[in-house]
């Protein structure tokens, strides 16, 4: 995994009608680290994730991949850079079995078909047990539709996964499931950015946070830096 | 193609690989098995011609069906498509004097591009007005094959006369040689759907269907491979419309209209859409149920709509779901009966 790639936002702004949801924000992430992103709801964290992976065109500002210029490069080619992105709501095509989901993810890279047991290698990454490879979508847990998404993405080798809210709706156990994961997928050199609610789970985890309220970026730092930042503790945790 | 519910159905210690292949084949078996039947079983002249229609019928519901299906979007086009095919078709052979091998291309290539626009105007937008778009298409079409009175007939319609024509040794005049070309035809026309569900493309379709959000974050271009899935669904619907009109041998407006793109929907429904073999089954039941009802014609409309809402209300994956909900409903008693041993032991 190459240590030059990266993600950059330049002076991003981005409005919705009347309302600006994104103005001035910069931005970037490497590989090898966990940035997470927090701020409370509407603070513009969503859209930047949009424009990052190009579900949003931005009204001002770049997005740049390595330096070279992405803002334009339509959403289906950006994962072939190897910038992937999860959504909170339900990561996997219900209908399809995790096999048949995991080749989904293969097709479109136009990577080949791959044997059982590495199949069952990738599952067993995320802590999936090899036996759902079988299994419709639609039956399996939400803790194990959480780590199939990542799986998912794994499949086409991100350089940089954009995980939008990874622990919504998990038990502590699932939740260690996936922080073990990430974990792993940043020690193996991937740059993982996070937007997350669950302070406890995501401050442990991040090399760097950045904070976001009102659509601008109010701070940026460890997560003990984060957490002593007067502008932080005002936007997220209402403290005057 | 919900290959999933019949693949359940076979022996366990067969590889997995080996029961996609034989879901795959099966059907197609099934389908050669009974269409070849029907000369040797002696049947009469308006049996060979409603047992035509049918396998003409659904060979162009075989095309909704797969687009449906695969890419979950459905047209209100699909007879103006398939009208587009059976006029070109009798244009060329009738003005132009082609044979019927170039009719037949020229009817196929005419729905794919046609049925490629619907599919490319229609695509950017989803459920409803997707379907209200395909509905203002297929106005215009009928319109205008209603208004080119110079190269449609208008109202009056086209007349086709296959005189001696032959295609692949089979007589197009002789009932019994042209609804072997039509079983020809449509045993192609699965053979290529199958396929296509089978290949790559078919698991690209099918999980753009279930989760278009994430398909687009995993890198497939929704919107090129629905424009790609009407293109299909044209082809086989321009292949289905040249042969309707070498067996009706006159075509009008009013058979390729909104009400008939309806029945194409309602064929699909009944056989059911997630099957290779459920628009086909619809076909038959929608072409031979009246046939069976002694009533005037007015009451065997109003009673095939009957029969129609209650196939539909009672299995609305289709008839050929009946088998996996019988399976289901198995499963389910057995998993009831399991669990109240297991609370009586305790």
């Amino acid at each position: 995994m190459s240590k030059e790639v990266a993600i950059q936002a330049e002076s991003i702004s981005k409005h919705f009608g009347g309302v600006q949801a994104l103005t001035d924000v910069s931005f970037g992430a490497g590989p090898a680290s966990i940035v997470g992103l927090i701020g409370p709801n509407g603070s513009g964290k969503s859209t930047l994730f949009n424009v990052l992976s190009g579900f949003t065109r931005p009204d001002k500002g770049r997005v740049l991949w390595n330096g070279e210029d992405i803002t334009t490069v339509p959403r289906y080619r950006r994962p072939r850079l190897g910038l992937v992105r999860t959504f909170q709501e339900r990561m996997a095509f219900d209908e399809l079995t995790t096999r048949e989901n995991l080749a989904f993810a293969r097709i479109q890279h136009r990577l080949p078909d791959i044997s059982n047991s590495a199949l069952a290698e990738q599952v067993e990454y995320v802590g999936l047990p090899a036996h759902v490879l079988d299994q419709r979508a639609r039956d399996l847990s939400w803790g194990q539709i959480r780590l199939l998404g990542i799986a998912l993405t794994l499949a086409i080798e991100p350089r940089i996964l954009l995980l939008d809210e990874p622990f919504a709706g998990l038990n502590r156990i699932a939740a260690q499931d996936v922080t073990r994961t990430l974990r792993r997928l940043r020690d193996d050199g991937m740059g993982l950015v996070v937007v997350e609610h669950e302070m406890d789970l995501l401050l442990p985890l991040c090399d760097r946070v950045v904070a976001f309220n009102a659509g601008r970026k109010v701070a940026e730092g460890t997560s003990s830096e984060i957490l002593r930042n007067p502008d932080v503790r005002a936007a997220y945790f209402g403290d005057t | 193609m919900s290959s999933a519910v019949g693949i359940a159905g076979l022996p366990s210690q067969l590889s997995s690989r080996a029961r996609r292949r034989i879901m795959a084949v099966l059907p197609i078996a099934v389908v050669v098995l009974a269409l070849g039947i029907v000369p040797f079983i002696g049947v009469n002249n308006r049996t060979l011609n409603l047992a035509t229609t049918a396998i003409i019928l659904g060979t162009a519901a075989s095309g909704l069906g797969f687009m449906w299906g695969q890419s979950g979007q459905t047209t209100i086009a699909h007879a103006s498509v398939m009208g587009v095919g059976a006029y070109t078709a009798g244009l060329v052979f009738m003005r132009l004097q082609v044979g019927f091998g170039l009719a037949l291309i020229l009817a196929i290539v005419a729905g794919g591009l046609v049925s490629g626009l619907i599919s490319s105007l229609s695509v950017r937008v989803s459920g409803h007005y997707f379907v209200i778009l395909t509905f203002a298409v297929a106005m215009v079409i009928t319109a205008v094959e209603r208004r080119w009175e110079d190269v449609t007939g208008g109202v009056n319609g086209m007349t086709v006369l296959p005189g001696d024509e032959s295609f692949l040794g089979l007589r197009l005049a002789d009932r019994m040689q042209f609804y072997l070309l039509c079983a020809i035809v449509l045993t192609l026309t699965l053979i290529a759907l199958q396929s296509l569900t089978y290949a790559r493309w078919g698991t690209t379709l099918r999980g753009a269907r279930e989760n278009r959000h994430l398909a687009w974050s995993l890198g497939a271009n929704v919107v090129s491979n629905n424009v790609r899935v009407g293109v299909v669904a044209g082809l086989v619907a321009g292949a289905a419309g040249c042969m309707y009109v070498f067996h009706f041998r006159a075509i009008e407006p009013g058979q390729f209209s909104v009400n008939a793109s309806i029945f194409f929907i309602l064929m699909v429904l009944l056989g059911g859409r997630g099957y290779l073999l459920g628009p086909v089954l619809g076909a038959i039941v929608y072409t031979f149920l009246p046939e069976t009802l002694f009533f005037s014609p007015i009451l065997s409309q109003i009673a095939l709509g009957a029969i129609l809402i209650i196939i539909i209300l009672l299995l609305p994956s289709g008839l050929l779901s009946l088998g996996a909900r019988i399976r289901d409903h198995r499963r389910a008693k057995s998993a009831a009966q399991a669990s109240a041993i297991g609370q009586e032991g305790a």
